[in-house]
């Protein structure tokens, strides 16, 4: 698999942390936590490690047509939902609403990724799915097909992201 | 026409807007943000249901998603502006959606006043209602 170049990488960052910060603002205020990982390997000790992620993957067609899958393990999913529903941590949350933040945080990343590296660019995108994995190990044969990915830290673990086009 | 309209009847500040978007945690969280300002939500989870809405009960205003299943927004705003009884009903788009693919389309609508991109805070949406679709907000 490429190395992501640093400008779409840089991106991936920046508009990760928009979405985080305006809708998930007390996650990760008052500093900005994503950034890329440097060692190569990290990665793939991510496909080693045993934890729950949930993945959520959106295809997008136009002057770049591809597809975009964000894992984002289980307590930082968890933890957004809260946040987005203004739940607190005691309250009970069903998994489809787990999986909902999942899918609306992957729409509004590649949405706002697109509209920033190609701004007159017409992509459509589809609806996007979303799951819950046991671990990452699963998932290490569609990561290693050609396209970009990229590791990022937050407070409440590693978020892999993706990027095929 | 059927007198099927709804209305805010608490004060005239209060109207009575429509949500449309496929997503399940977007719809309350738009109707909270709206309830704050004072108006009234309903509520639709596709285009095909939004146009219905839209037709039955002539919302002050109407918030809509892009791209939905069984329906796309755009699709049910050319819908809802081509029936004379929603015709003026003001439209926002609130998509993820780059601006780049659906403004083309949506500059043929009389009755679209904005497309918001997702993600929007509150003072975002707070703006849009007030400036774009006219409607009162609270000034906190």
């Amino acid at each position: 698999m490429s190395d992501m170049n640093q400008e779409l990488k840089q991106a991936i960052c920046e508009v990760l942390h928009e979405v985080f910060e305006t809708m998930f603002f007390p996650i990760l205020a008052p500093s900005p936590c994503l950034s890329p990982a440097e060692d190569e390997g990290a990665v793939e000790e991510l496909f080693m490690a045993d934890e729950i992620y949930v993945k959520s993957a959106i295809a997008f067609q136009g002057p770049r047509t591809g597809r975009f899958h964000l894992y984002l393990p289980y307590g930082l999913a968890h933890s957004i939902t809260i946040n987005f529903l203004g739940y607190s941590e005691k309250e009970n949350l069903y998994m489809d609403q787990i999986l909902d933040t999942a899918k609306e945080t992957a729409n509004m990343t590649i949405g706002c990724l697109l509209s920033r590296i190609d701004p007159s660019g017409k992509c459509r995108l589809q609806i996007p799915q979303a799951t819950a994995l046991d671990a990452l190990a699963g998932e290490e044969e569609a990561a290693d097909s050609p396209g970009h990915r990229l590791r990022l830290n937050t407070e409440l673990g590693t978020i892999l992201v993706i990027f095929r086009d | 026409m059927s007198n099927n309209k709804i209305t805010g009847t608490e004060t005239d500040r209060s109207k009575v807007i429509l949500v449309v978007d496929d997503c399940d945690l977007m719809r309350p969280l738009i109707g909270e943000i709206l309830a704050h300002f004072g108006h009234k939500t309903i509520f639709a989870a596709n285009g095909l249901v939004g146009l219905e809405m839209g037709s039955r009960y002539r919302p002050d205003a109407v918030l809509m998603d892009v791209d939905m299943p069984v329906m796309n927004g755009v699709d049910a705003a050319i819908r809802l502006q081509e029936n004379p009884a929603t015709e003026d009903i003001p439209l926002l788009f609130c998509t993820a959606t780059p601006q780049a693919t659906i403004s083309e389309r949506t500059q043929l609508l009389a009755n679209c006043r904005r497309i918001l991109n997702k993600p929007f805070d509150f003072d975002q949406l707070k703006n849009a209602m007030g400036r774009r679709l006219e409607l009162p907000t609270p000034t906190v």
